[in-house]
């Protein structure tokens, strides 16, 4: 391979193991517009060995994963889909959120623990009635808060301005807590596009809109009831989470085949609102995958 | 063994080896500069490449051979540091800004660098060189791409995959 005789080189068409030192250091948005070139292009950009390498380089997320079939786990797993480490997970609760070093597990009726991705330890918190928690982690200085809801029956008291739809599924919640400044994002599914965020220091709630319906299926309006079901589905395969400081909204769509895809959306102007896509260099995993949620930038 | 002046061993003088391009010039260099290559390296190791015998690169013409061993000329004495951990920032920096200007050249001439760095098998090239080809592509829309590395024109069934491709990660075009 390395003494191919090639005089491609001067018609332009480099071969392709010379292009995979050369995509390999552009961002995944590159490679995305770039699968368009041509097939074998496409093919090299969509090989294993090349996701591997890309990821290596550009410091790609962990994604905490559980999946259908083990409820006793969570899995810290990589963009390639491949298990890096399992950490048990006391019986009965499933995984919410993640914020760089903490995975936040919780039971339908409110047990709440924190596990430690990097030792696997596990702190169990207090039940309610305590709403707010605060623990203290001795071996850094960062201190961290959990907000509690007790019910998600009742989210329209916080938006009487809208014609709120009830909330469903878990709240689901990340803290960004660097410095002083302590926020929490939490979505309860409020109405389609919002997502309710919570300042930890002015214990105030809000609203921001999520990614809308119209940039993720190419339509500019709820038109008829399909998109809306549609729109739904976004929501209930949605985790938050945060990375590098950004809030990070996690869609699972499970299209009719036996694979599931991974669309990361940021936040990337969080005054504006304006999310932005993520592209993955690989977006189906097994259908098995259950919560997702993301944990670092490696 | 890149520093003959210290006059300690074989006479005072760098090893040298000859390497010989596709279009038979003939190039003597200091081992240690041609050793930057891989493949080149285990040949010299065995002691080939002195006197009149020369290595053959049949795959390397003589124009970028010259620029190739430019670079290694420039990079052996850091590399026999073992990547210089002792050498100055002001060396680096002299590096990085001879780097710079190195891949400041035409494309056709960038290509049949990396093609050779590639053979060679001369990692800090081939990175260098590699980032500067990616740095070219960087922005550009799939047909740009074609046309800057010289495809042919796509046909209907490629267009039409182009098209579909852009109407669905239209976000990866702007």
């Amino acid at each position: 391979m390395k003494r191919r005789n090639n005089n491609a080189a001067g018609r332009g068409v480099l071969p392709l193991d010379v292009l995979f030192h050369v995509l390999v250091r552009l961002p995944a948005k590159e490679i995305c517009r770039f699968r368009a070139v041509c097939r074998p292009w496409r093919s090299l950009t969509s090989d294993p060995v090349f996701i591997e390498e890309h990821a290596a380089r550009h410091g790609s997320p962990l994604i905490v994963a559980s999946f259908h079939d083990d409820d006793k786990h969570v899995h810290l797993m990589d963009l390639c889909g491949r298990i890096l480490k399992t950490l048990p997970v006391p019986a009965g609760l499933t995984c919410l959120c993640s914020r760089l070093d903490l995975i936040c597990v919780a039971s339908l009726i409110g047990n709440i623990s924190l596990i430690n991705p990097a030792t696997g330890a596990v702190k169990y918190l207090p039940n309610a009635p305590a709403e707010h928690f605060e623990s203290h982690d001795s071996s850094s200085d960062e201190e961290y808060k959990v907000l509690r809801v007790s019910s998600v029956s009742t989210p329209t008291t916080w938006f009487d301005d809208r014609e709120d739809l009830p909330c469903h599924g878990t709240g689901v919640l990340t803290v960004n807590g660097s410095a002083r400044r302590t926020r929490c994002d939490m979505r309860c599914g409020i109405a389609p596009h919002y997502i309710a965020v919570f300042n930890l220091d002015k214990e105030q709630w809000r609203s921001i809109p999520g990614p809308r319906h119209g940039d993720y299926y190419d339509h500019g309006s709820f038109d008829d009831d399909e998109d809306v079901s549609k729109y739904f589905d976004m929501w209930t395969g949605s985790t938050l989470a945060e990375l590098n400081g950004c809030l990070v909204l996690l869609h699972k769509r499970d299209p009719q085949d036996s694979s599931t895809f991974l669309d990361l959306w940021f936040l990337s102007d969080a005054k504006k609102h304006v999310w932005a896509p993520y592209w993955l260099l690989k977006s189906n995993y097994p259908s098995h995958l259950e919560a997702e949620t993301l944990i670092a930038a490696r | 063994m890149a520093a003959p002046e210290s006059g300690d061993g074989n006479n005072g003088a760098a090893r040298m080896v000859t390497l010989i391009s596709s279009d038979n010039t003939r190039f003597e260099v200091e081992a240690a500069a041609a050793s930057l290559s891989q493949t080149l390296q285990l040949t010299i190791l065995d002691g080939g490449g002195g006197g009149g015998d020369g290595i053959p690169l049949p795959n390397v013409d003589s124009a970028t051979l010259s620029k190739v061993l430019e670079y290694c000329i420039k990079h052996a004495p850091a590399a026999a540091n073992g990547g210089a951990p002792n050498a100055t920032a002001v060396d680096r920096a002299e590096l990085e800004r001879f780097d710079n200007e190195f891949v400041n050249i035409d494309q056709s001439v960038l290509y049949s660098l990396i093609m050779a760095a590639h053979n060679l098998e001369i990692e800090g090239l081939q990175s260098l060189v590699a980032k500067k080809v990616a740095d070219m592509i960087k922005g550009k829309s799939p047909m740009e791409i074609r046309r800057t590395l010289g495809f042919p024109d796509p046909t209907p069934e490629e267009q039409a995959e182009m098209n579909a491709h852009m109407l669905e990660y239209g976000w990866a075009y702007e």
